[in-house]
Order: structure tokens, then sequence, then C-alpha cells
């Protein structure tokens, strides 16, 4: 249907077009609220919504309040990668435990993670430990499932060759169940990173003295609205980056998986 | 003998974990009677069965669900139309993709949460609040499994169709449609996970009615019972709906399906 240039050129210069429409997009906006089609109120100019960003990076502010956000995810997120990912492994392998939880987390599963907040609210307050206790369940079903997936569907043949070479159950573990679920588990860990994002952001929002989405929230509640377009880019900054960085640690970590799959194919 | 036969199949099929579903419950139960844990915080589960039973004969409860329903089927089918169109359209013109490219990854990864208090100056606090939030957050999946089924379409039935005389229109419809299906209802299927959930956030933060509002609320005002209520008509809401998306998916990829238990 198409043949992919590899020249050089034509692929800068479509990298080049995007980024000038992108360009293009940015001044259109630029223009429609200066000239005042749109209420300059909800709408300010770009340029003073990235000033106002930079202004608020620079001084502090913004960047404490992803700081607060930052921590609060991270916490969350690596406490259930630390159980939920074990957990999962287990269920995997063992069919007893499987037969065991597997209802329970059929239950729980199709519950919103949002649902959860009240009921954690009424118990915990509106501290961090709410918002952290939060982000761990929300995270925890997506690295739970693919934890599980990826145990259970190691390839027989795999298992049959470690037994044959004497591998006792511990080292089976170690050395086939655990290499060959991996892709599965970064792909869980990949799912549950946005979700962590927006959970923090959400337990923020509702009960909260800190952070970027209690600041957003509050910038457009007392109609300062540039520093609200700054709060909203800083977050859009936020998760681009760490989708990215995300990218970076798969394919180094996972470097052999990648490979195997090209040359499977 | 037929009493040890029967255990030892119990540990072997799911059933078991039935039994520890039933265990918790009936301990939720006896602790909070028994005032071990507090009863304001943990109401037995009996009480909270007859709270529902009490909401939903009051009807104000299914008022709050129906609106619920109502903003969740408008934002999804939104997200999707919008998703599938600009993914059709940049799968199958890969040259318009190359224009946006820049510009959908940069607004791709931005939380549709993030996006609410900007929503609210524009579009106020009510239901086209909703289901533009719901939209934008829908769009995304179906756009990129749309894009990645038009652009993955078999080349062999690409020549085929060229074989066969077929013009333009032809080939979308009778080859790369039907041919990027399968992906298209994926990315369905993971855009209503994020439409329930997104639903239930925006009407937390900013909405006066439907089921996240009423959890928020009854919980401020310490309606204990309520609360538990409804975050189980929210699972029972989130499953019922994916439930019925299986079966339109298995009615309607029903050739799908059989080609891919025919694949050796």
């Amino acid at each position: 249907m198409k043949i992919e240039s590899l020249n050089a050129v034509s692929r800068f210069s479509r990298q080049f077009e995007s980024f000038f429409f992108f360009i293009l997009l940015t001044l259109t906006a630029e223009g429609v609220s200066r000239s005042g089609l749109v209420s300059e109120l909800y709408f300010p100019p770009v340029s003073k919504s990235i000033t106002t960003f930079f202004d608020l990076t620079i001084s502090g502010v913004l960047s404490g309040e992803v700081l607060h956000t930052f921590s609060r995810m991270a916490c969350g997120y690596f406490l259930a990668v630390c159980t939920m990912v074990p957990f999962g492994i287990i269920l995997g392998i063992s069919r007893r435990a499987y037969n065991l939880f597997d209802p329970l987390i059929e239950f729980l599963r199709p519950l919103p993670p949002p649902a959860i907040i009240p009921v954690v609210m009424l118990f915990l307050g509106i501290g961090n430990s709410m918002k952290i206790f939060v982000i761990y369940f929300a995270c925890s079903f997506p690295m739970l499932i693919n934890a599980m997936d990826g145990a259970r569907s190691v390839h027989p043949l795999l298992l049959d060759t470690g037994r044959s070479f004497g591998l006792n159950r511990r080292q089976l573990i170690r050395k086939v169940i655990l290499p060959s679920a991996s892709p599965q588990i970064m792909s869980g860990l990949r799912t549950s990173l946005p979700i962590s994002l927006i959970v923090a952001i959400l337990s923020e929002m509702i009960g909260s003295v800190n952070g970027i989405g209690h600041y957003i929230l509050r910038m457009q509640r007392t109609f300062n609205i540039p520093e609200m377009y700054a709060g909203v880019i800083m977050l859009g900054i936020v998760g681009y980056c760490l989708n990215k960085v995300f990218l970076v640690l798969d394919n180094t970590l996972l470097i052999w998986h990648s490979g195997w799959k090209r040359s499977s194919n | 003998m037929i009493f040890r036969f029967k255990f030892k199949q119990l540990g072997r099929s799911r059933f078991i974990g039935v039994i520890l579903i039933a265990v918790l419950f009936a301990g939720w139960e006896t602790m909070s009677r028994l005032s071990i844990v507090d009863a304001n915080y943990f109401p037995p589960v009996s009480a909270i069965g007859m709270v529902l039973y009490k909401l939903s004969v009051s009807f104000e409860i299914i008022g709050h669900l129906l609106t619920t329903l109502k903003r969740v089927t408008l934002g999804f089918l939104l997200g999707a139309s919008i998703g599938y169109s600009l993914g059709f359209f940049c799968g199958y013109l890969p040259r318009i993709y190359s224009f946006l490219e820049l510009s959908i990854e940069f607004l791709r990864p931005m939380p549709s949460i993030a996006l609410i208090p900007v929503g609210i100056l524009f579009l106020g606090l009510g239901d086209k609040l909703n289901v533009a939030i719901i939209g934008w957050a829908c769009c995304w999946p179906v756009f990129i499994n749309t894009m990645d089924g038009v652009r993955s379409t078999d080349s062999i039935l690409m020549n085929t169709a060229r074989t066969f005389g077929l013009n333009r229109m032809q080939t979308v419809r009778k080859v790369i449609v039907p041919y990027s299906l399968p992906f298209v209802f994926t990315g369905l299927r993971v855009s209503l996970g994020i439409a329930v959930a997104v639903v239930v956030i925006t009407e937390m933060v900013a909405s006066g009615s439907g089921l996240g509002f009423f959890i928020i609320s009854t919980s401020v005002s310490f309606r204990v019972s309520e609360m538990y209520a409804g975050i189980i008509v929210i699972g029972v809401f989130g499953y019922l709906l994916n439930r019925m998306f299986l079966a339109a998916h298995r009615y309607i990829l029903k050739w799908h399906i059989g080609f891919l238990c025919l694949k050796p």
C-alpha cells in the first residue's frame, strides 16, 4: 500500500512536517485568543500560559506541587510492584492458590478505582496515607493480572526442559518462569503507570491541600486562569516524561525480548 | 468415602474461592455486629443489603444510575466515533498522520482528569462536561487501535482486491473495514473500561448527580451504608456493561472468533 521511505532527507522532512503543524496549531490558538473570538478570560493566549508556566516552575510553586504528587505516586506504585508482582507470580504458578483467590479478584476487578476513594477517606482522612493507599489499590489489578497471566502462560516446553535439566522448584522459578513472564509483567507495569497518575491527581482534587491536581482545581476556582493552564501544561509534560522514561527502562531491561520478537517474525 | 472424594475435589475447583468470599462476608458481618470494628465505618453486610433495597425502591439511586448510564453511553459513543474516524483517516492516509503525529503525541498522554477544570470553564458543571471528558478519554485507545488495524491490513488481501478490480471505495468497504474490525473492538473494550472509571471521576469532582456524586455525598454526610450500597451498584454496573459489550463483540465478530479457533 505504501513504501516507507528510508531516505534520511524524507524522514527528516516528515518529522519537520508534524513539528510545523504543531507550531501552526499553537499560533492559531494564540490568534483565536488574542482576537477575542473566545473570551480571553477562558482562553488566555498561549504565550501568556507558557510564560506563566516558566515563572511558576522557576519560582518553585509548580515544581513543589509536582514533587508532592510524584512522591505519593511513586510510593503507591512501588508498594504495588513489591506486593502484587510476587503475589501474581505465586497465583500463576500454584493452581490451588489461583483457585482460592481468583473469584475474589474477579469480584473486585470491575470496581473502578475512583469508587474506593470515599471509603478510604472515611478511614484514613485526607492525608498522605489515603492517597498512597488509593494509588496502591488502583495500580494493583493490572499488575496482578498481568503477572498472573505471564506466570501461567510460560511455554510448557520451557518448563519441561528445565525439569529435564534437573532444576528444583525454586531454580525453575528463578531461571525459567521469571524471565519468561517478564515481558508480560512489564506490560502490566506499563499499564498501571498512567492509572497511578490519574488516581493521584483525582485523590488530590477530592481531598488534599497540596499536589498538582489540587493546584489546578484551586486555580480554576479562584479564576487564576493562566496559572491553571500552566498547571495543565506541567501535567502533560509529567505524563509525557513518565512514558518516555518507562520506554527507556523497558528497552534496556527487556532488550532480549524485542530482538527475539523481531527475529521470530 | 463419598465425603472424602468431594473434599479432595474442592481444592481443585474454583469453588474454594467462592467459599473464601463467603467466609470474608461472614467475618465482616460478625465483626460488625459484635462491634469488634466500629459499626459506623463497617456496617453489617445485611444492613447494606437492606439499604440497597430501600434505595432502589425509593428510586433515589435509580435516578443517579440512569444519569451515569446516559453519560457513559453518550461519552463512549462520542469518543469512539471521533477516535474511529481519526484513526481510520490516519491509517489510510499516512500523509495526514505525518502532519498530525507530534500534536497527537502531545495530546494523548494528557490525563482527562487534568482537563476537568478547563472543561468546567467552558462547559459548566453539567452533562456536557461529563460527556466531553469521557469522549476525550475514550477516543485515544480507539484511535490507536483503529490506526493499527488499518495500517496492518494484509497486503495479500489488498492485492487480491486489486486483482478483482475493486475501486478505492469498494476496497475500503469490503476489505479494510472488516479486517480492521477486530482491532477496533479491542480498542473499544479498553475505552469502555476507561469510560466507566472516568464517569465516576468526573461525577465525584464536578457534578451534582450520578453515582460518583452519590457516593461522595453519602460519604461526607456519614450515610455509610448508602455509600457501600452505591459502591456495589457501581461495581455491578461496570460488570454488566462489560458483559454486554462482550456479548456484542461475540455476535458481531463471530467470523473472527471462528477464524481464531481454526488457526493451528
